[in-house]
């Protein structure tokens, strides 16, 4: 049996290789990163040098870590949510009504896509500097969600040009009205979409670094704390700070496989 | 389930448009408790609207639809009572079967206790037992097509549409499905509208056919009247085959008039009608007889040509005969003799009918009426 689908076993051979390789490629830095946080001395080299919870709790001695961790933890959230609410009101109208210049105004959602966010972060500076708004938080949120409203917009489309109108259509005829019947039909049906663009979006927000440099006036976010740290101090310090964040993922992704199924949040 | 509430539908100059575009113009149609009617017409003549219109989802320019005595023009879809079957089936892919058909009496806010065996006497009534907790994608098209049945009827609807609901099956399990669709309308007796672009379909379910063209109501009729009585060139067109003869009257008679039609000669007609009126006629193909002798007794009524063609179908055999100066007459026989073998290719053939087989075509289609 075997030896007849031997150009099958190569391809086989060639999938298993190509994976393997990119799963190592995918988590060996990961690994590097975890071990050098472990290291007694202080600088950042590999293999470490012995085991150490020094550098971890070097982190409680920088408070500026918790507080941009906490502001990162906000303001993601709440580009989050103010992105799918957004997005799905776009994503329905674009889908659900077929109207003249459809086409134009989903690519021009699309667009900060292909905008370098260095120029983003620029443009930004400038117009809030003329608008004299020199707050993080405003400044940070609406950059955040101009930067992660192409990714659940494009998710929830086509989550959504997946789901046909007429079982939202069948909802109604047995009753339903026409907002139970999007809560109970199309809502559940697009969940999968839902969940993998708020993933995107709140990843998106808590990594952002290129763009939201330009907008930090009195608040700073995790990323920006950490590169200020490391063109300071060369210490294994951002070496913890990483692997509790990697270590944080990791609960996230576990509770996600729980509570959702992953498979539908990655399918 | 008994079913005393059947409901007549009554749509009073219905018309519907999509922008410019008159998808119902003037619709009126009154459909009788228990009836099976079907819209029968080509893609885009707008049968699928009219259903929609009934159902709710297509907003009326003008005109009232009633179901019972209740007009329900400005009622939701979701007020208005009524049972439907997609296409698609639109069976909801998150719900195992069990919720998917207990979904309508959850909407009207029946407790758990009475849905229950509501559910399980419809499942049983569509054999559907034991997929109570399947997914819809663990079923079979058949199976899918039942739970979304299920699904319409468990709410005693008033009235019952199905938007093709068979056309996603193959042919086999179509033809099985027809006859329990059938024999489970006249069960439970409900009203049921049933929009189908497949004649045969239509023919063999239906109490009454709507023919519909461009938006228009053509036909309205029992399956045999729209078959041997077509009023227009358009219904003799859609359902079944037709041979078209067009004839100048040269002499009337009492009881019968002569035309004398290109290409054939004289045609004997039932009717009486003017001299030198122009008149239309459908000349259905299983009506015609042919023999290689002349046939003795008849002058007029028939004409000579030679085989141009021969399809072989199984139960009758399709014969393209070519008259005179052009004119072609398609003649189906019956494969009565056990070698089923006929006429052939390029014999010299006479064929022959009787004058009450000409359907005379009273009228053209009415011309348009545009926005």
């Amino acid at each position: 049996m075997r030896k007849k689908k031997r150009s099958g076993n190569h391809l086989h051979t060639f999938f298993w290789a190509t994976g393997g390789l990119v799963v190592v490629g995918m988590f060996l830095p990961l690994l590097v990163v975890f071990l050098i946080s472990f290291n007694p001395g202080n600088e950042l080299v590999f293999p470490p040098r012995g085991i150490s919870l020094r550098w971890y709790l070097n982190i409680f001695r920088h408070p500026v870590f918790l507080t941009s961790f906490q502001f990162s933890v906000i303001l993601g959230a709440l580009t989050t949510l103010t992105s799918l609410a957004i997005g799905l009101s776009g994503a329905l109208v674009l889908t659900r009504r077929k109207f003249r210049g459809a086409q134009t105004i989903s690519a021009f959602f699309l667009s900060p896509l292909v905008v370098p966010q260095v120029v983003l972060g620029m443009g930004f500076l400038s117009l809030f500097s003329m608008l004299r708004v020199y707050h993080s938080i405003p400044s940070l949120f609406i950059l955040h969600l101009i930067i992660t409203l192409p990714y659940t917009l494009r998710v929830l489309i086509a989550n959504l040009s997946r789901c046909p109108i007429s079982t939202e259509e069948a909802a109604m005829v047995l009753g339903a009205g026409k907002y139970r019947a999007f809560a109970e039909i199309t809502l559940p049906m697009i969940k999968p979409g839902i969940v993998a663009s708020a993933i995107f979006a709140f990843v998106t927000s808590f990594d952002n670094f290129t763009a939201s440099q330009f907008l930090i006036w009195d608040r700073t976010t995790l990323p920006i704390e950490i590169y200020a740290y490391i063109t300071k101090e060369n210490d294994p310090t951002v070496a913890a700070v990483s692997s509790l964040l990697i270590l944080m993922t990791m609960g996230l992704v576990i509770v996600m496989e729980r509570w959702v199924g992953l498979e539908t949040v990655t399918g | 389930m008994t079913y005393a509430r059947a409901k007549r539908v009554v749509l009073e100059n219905v018309s519907v448009n999509y922008g410019k575009v008159l998808a119902l113009n003037d619709i009126s149609l009154e459909i009788m408790p228990g009836e099976l009617i079907s819209l029968l017409g080509p893609s885009g003549c707008g049968k699928t609207t009219l259903l929609r219109a009934i159902a709710g989802f297509a907003p009326l320019n003008t005109g009232e639809i009633f179901i019972g005595e209740a007009a329900c023009t400005d009622l939701p879809p979701s007020k208005r009572n009524i049972g439907m079957v997609f296409q698609d089936y639109a069976l909801f892919p998150h719900m195992t079967v069990d919720k998917n058909i207990e979904f309508g009496l959850r909407m009207r806010g029946i407790p758990p206790v009475e849905r229950h065996p509501a559910v399980r006497r419809i499942l049983n009534m569509l054999n559907l037992d034991g997929l109570e907790e399947r997914y819809p994608r663990q079923l079979s098209g058949g199976q899918q097509q039942r739970v979304a049945l299920a699904r319409a009827l468990v709410v005693e609807p008033e009235v019952l549409l199905l938007d093709e609901p068979l056309a996603a099956l193959d042919k086999k399990l179509r033809e099985e499905m027809q006859i329990e669709l059938r024999s489970l309308q006249k069960r439970i007796g409900i009203t049921t509208i049933f929009v189908t672009h497949d004649q045969e379909e239509a023919l063999t379910l239906s109490d009454r056919v709507v023919v519909l063209e461009r938006g228009r109501i053509i036909q309205v009729g029992r399956p045999n009247e729209i078959y041997e009585h077509p009023q227009t060139q358009f219904s003799a067109l859609f359902i079944g085959k037709s041979n078209f003869i067009q004839g100048e009257v040269i002499s009337c008679q009492p009881e019968e008039s002569v035309c004398q039609v290109l290409g054939i000669g004289r045609v004997a007609v039932k009717r009486v009608a003017q001299m030198g009126a122009k008149l239309r006629f459908v000349l259905r193909p299983e009506k015609v007889g042919l023999s290689r002798e002349r046939p003795i007794h008849i002058e007029k009524n028939c004409a000579c040509g030679r085989i141009e063609n021969v399809v072989y179908l199984g139960m009758v055999t399709e014969y393209h005969v070519r008259i005179d100066q052009g004119f072609r007459l398609v003649v189906t026989l019956l494969n009565t003799n056990r070698t089923g073998q006929g006429f052939e290719v390029g014999e010299t053939v006479w064929a022959n009918w009787s004058p009450e087989d000409l359907i005379h075509i009273p009228a053209d289609e009415p011309p348009l009426k545009d926005l």
